[in-house]
């Protein structure tokens, strides 16, 4: 695997486009502490109704959770993918959220997938086979 | 090489172009090591000093390197390993006589000295063992020199050390900085070009290596490239190494997947034989000899190593607590930064960082809790070490005792490496660095290639730490302080990586690989007839679930010890009369 040794950089949002960046990131700090059963209810029931993400879409999400949390850029896998996944339905879509883990070396990873790629990931995932998924339904 | 007395100076096996030694008067110099120092320099440095002993400080500075530095006059001798550790000098009494050595085994062996037990159950907190307990010898009787200091030795055979290095203050600007690392690792690497041939160059895709190989590029020498390919699917070094080997001019680019080589732990049983204390890393002992030999059959001459670049070029996460005194700003957002990323705990990290405690306090009170620290607990890493000290899970309550009082009787007499926490941490992990490529140096000498470490030339390390410690090390930039360096020899798409390969899964690969023979040299550990380990603890991590959260890194120093005893103890005392184990 590849370590990621640094901060992607972290563009700044203009002021007005915060709000729901931050409203994404604190309910999936919230979301992120519960048990893994009630993160699949809740996440599944947040997915009704969204049509698939594209890639463009999701990264964008993405990028946007990271540049208004610093927990979100680091090492804060969980509530980065339940942010990304959250900003992208309060725009209509949803991307599939996964989470997973190998076990040699032992490494434990969320992340968000969309056009079948997962966004913005080092290649540090790959191989990593998921234990949770949650598609967008069509 | 003998005094001018005609009894024996210098005794040891050297190919030529190791060894280089000066006449002036009635004084001797000899450099010993790949060094910049030619005969007629150093013949010409020590004449214009009426005093060889003292003349060997300018000859130290002059020097690009690493080297071992001698002088006798008179009688009296100066002896001095490198201020990286890399090159140790010990020294004891023989026969009346005080001989100095660079190999502990050997003045044991001479001297029929004893294990210092203490000091075996502090072994088992490698790699957080802290400084100096790192640098003392295992055996009794038998003292070490100081990184960065001379032994002297008068007539009557007395001896005395003195230092002679300093680390320099971190006070340059990454600008200046990175010119003085350019010129300094040019040197390094030239000394190693100069005297043509074909030698080799790792070339792993990061960009240590990789800088490296483009400096190799440009010097005397013939330059053949080698990557390895790890086993893990998600490691891109190999991508990186091919794209950087098709910048190199006229290279030859040799690629070897991880696989073909011996797997970690071979030989796991004989992994202590011929290194004189603990190493980490001798797990990886047979693929380097491996390597060394194939580079060898090729007709290269050295093999260079980009190891020591992460020690030397950023300063590890205790620095925040240091420039938070001078730079409060910039400390707050690089603590943010860290904070995050690790998830320290906030209080804690307050308290860490108004933690003003001299050295030696701090070491007093680790002592009391030697327990285990597991990965991502919150605890923030600000202090004198980057972690505090640590016995693994399977240490006996018999081993708690003498690693605490090793501690104890340190922390009542010792001097941090610096007076920061940052520019202490940095010294601390070159010197942990350097005991690791001090063996592997050996062992690939013998088996026909010499590994060689620029990064951990002198030079190289005090042009490095020179360089203010919050602009050589951001957590919003990777290696800034190389990369500037580099600027005009890599080309600029090879120093966009900020990633770097791992090779985990080969640990692992070689720990399942080799179960039967770890299995046996678990069957009756010395550490538990010493009483230090717990032997059905360690066999369980070590064979079947390793205690989550727990650093790998502990498993492999209680190995280190266990086959460094195994080498290295004398015989076990005779097993009572029908407790013969059967095979």
């Amino acid at each position: 695997m590849s370590v990621p040794v640094v901060f992607r950089e972290r563009n700044r949002l203009p002021l007005h486009r915060r709000l729901l960046p931050l409203l994404a990131v604190a309910a999936a700090h919230l979301i992120g502490r519960l048990s893994p059963l009630r993160i699949r209810r809740i996440l599944t029931a947040c997915s009704r109704g969204g049509r698939p993400a594209t890639y463009a879409e999701a990264a964008r999400a993405r990028t946007e959770v990271v540049s208004v949390s610093v927990r979100c850029a680091g090492q804060g896998c969980v509530p980065r993918s339940i942010a990304t996944a959250l900003l992208c339905r309060a725009r209509g879509s949803w991307p599939t959220w996964r989470t997973g883990t190998r076990t040699v070396p032992m490494m434990a990873h969320a992340w968000v997938e969309a056009e079948g790629r997962q966004v913005e990931e080092p290649a540090l995932i790959q191989g990593t086979p998921p234990l949770i998924t949650i598609a967008p339904r069509s | 090489m003998e005094h001018p007395s005609g009894r024996p100076w210098l005794v040891g096996r050297w190919t030529d172009d190791e060894m280089l030694v000066a006449e002036a008067g009635r004084a001797r110099v000899a450099v010993v090591g790949p060094s910049s120092m030619t005969r007629e320099h150093l013949t010409a440095l020590s004449a214009a000093h009426s005093d060889a002993l003292a003349a060997l400080d300018r000859i130290g500075r002059a020097t690009s390197g690493s080297c071992h530095l001698l002088a006798s006059q008179d009688g009296c001798l100066r002896s001095q390993g490198t201020a990286s550790r890399l090159r140790r000098l010990f020294f004891t009494r023989v026969a009346g006589v005080t001989v100095a050595c660079d190999r502990l085994d050997v003045l044991a062996n001479a001297t029929r000295a004893d294990l210092d037990e203490q000091l075996v159950a502090a072994r088992l907190m490698d790699p957080l063992l802290p400084h100096p307990l790192g640098d003392q010898p295992l055996w009794r009787g038998v003292s070490a020199v100081p990184a960065g200091t001379a032994l002297f030795t008068d007539t009557d055979g007395t001896a005395r050390t003195r230092a002679w290095w300093k680390a320099p203050e971190p006070e340059l600007s990454l600008a200046e900085g990175a010119e003085q690392l350019a010129r300094a690792l040019t040197d390094a690497v030239a000394v190693r070009t100069g005297p043509g041939g074909l030698i080799s160059a790792d070339l792993s895709g990061g960009i240590d290596s990789t800088s490296l190989c483009f400096l190799a590029a440009h010097g005397k020498s013939r330059l053949l490239a080698f990557t390895l390919d790890g086993a893990d699917p998600a490691n891109d070094d190999l991508a990186w190494a091919h794209r950087a080997a098709a910048g190199l001019p006229d290279v030859e680019h040799m690629t070897v997947p991880t696989s073909d080589l011996p797997a970690h732990h071979t030989g796991v049983l004989h992994a202590g034989e011929g290194v004189d204390e603990p190493g980490p890393g001798l797990r990886v002992r047979a693929s380097f000899a491996e390597v060394a030999r194939r580079l060898a059959a090729r007709g290269s001459r050295l093999r260079l190593s980009g190891e020591g670049a992460y020690q030397i070029l950023s300063a590890r996460t205790p620095y925040p607590h240091t420039i938070l005194r001078t730079r409060p700003r910039t400390a707050i957002t690089h603590l943010r930064a860290h904070a995050s990323a690790q998830r320290w705990r906030w209080l804690p990290t307050l308290r860490a960082l108004a933690d003003n405690r001299p050295y030696g306090d701090w070491l007093a009170r680790t002592a009391r809790d030697l327990s285990p620290v597991l990965a991502l607990d919150g605890t923030p890493a600000l202090s004198w070490q980057m972690t505090r000290p640590q016995l693994p899970p399977w240490a006996s309550p018999e081993a708690v005792t003498p690693a605490r009082e090793a501690l104890l009787r340190t922390a009542a007499q010792v001097e941090p490496l610096a007076t920061t926490h940052g520019q202490h941490e940095a010294l601390w992990s070159i010197r942990n660095g350097t005991r690791l490529v001090r063996h592997l140096a050996r062992i690939t000498s013998e088996a026909g290639l010499p590994t060689h470490y620029p990064y951990y030339d002198d030079r190289v390390i005090e042009a490095a730490l020179s360089v203010r410690l919050d602009e050589r090390t951001t957590p919003f930039a990777y290696k800034p302080l190389l990369k500037l360096a580099m600027g005009q020899t890599v080309p600029a798409e090879l120093l966009t990586r900020n990633t770097k390969g791992e090779y985990s899964a080969e640990l692992h690969d070689g720990l399942r690989a080799h179960r039967t023979q770890l299995a046996e040299l678990l069957d009756q550990p010395i550490l538990a007839r010493l009483g230090l380990i717990d032997a059905d603890l360690l066999r369980r991590a070590c064979l079947s679930m390793y205690p989550p959260r727990l650093s790998l890194v502990a498993l492999e120093a209680t190995l280190a010890v266990e086959t460094w005893l195994r080498a290295h103890a004398p015989a076990p005392t005779a097993t009572a009369p029908g407790r013969t184990v059967a095979a």
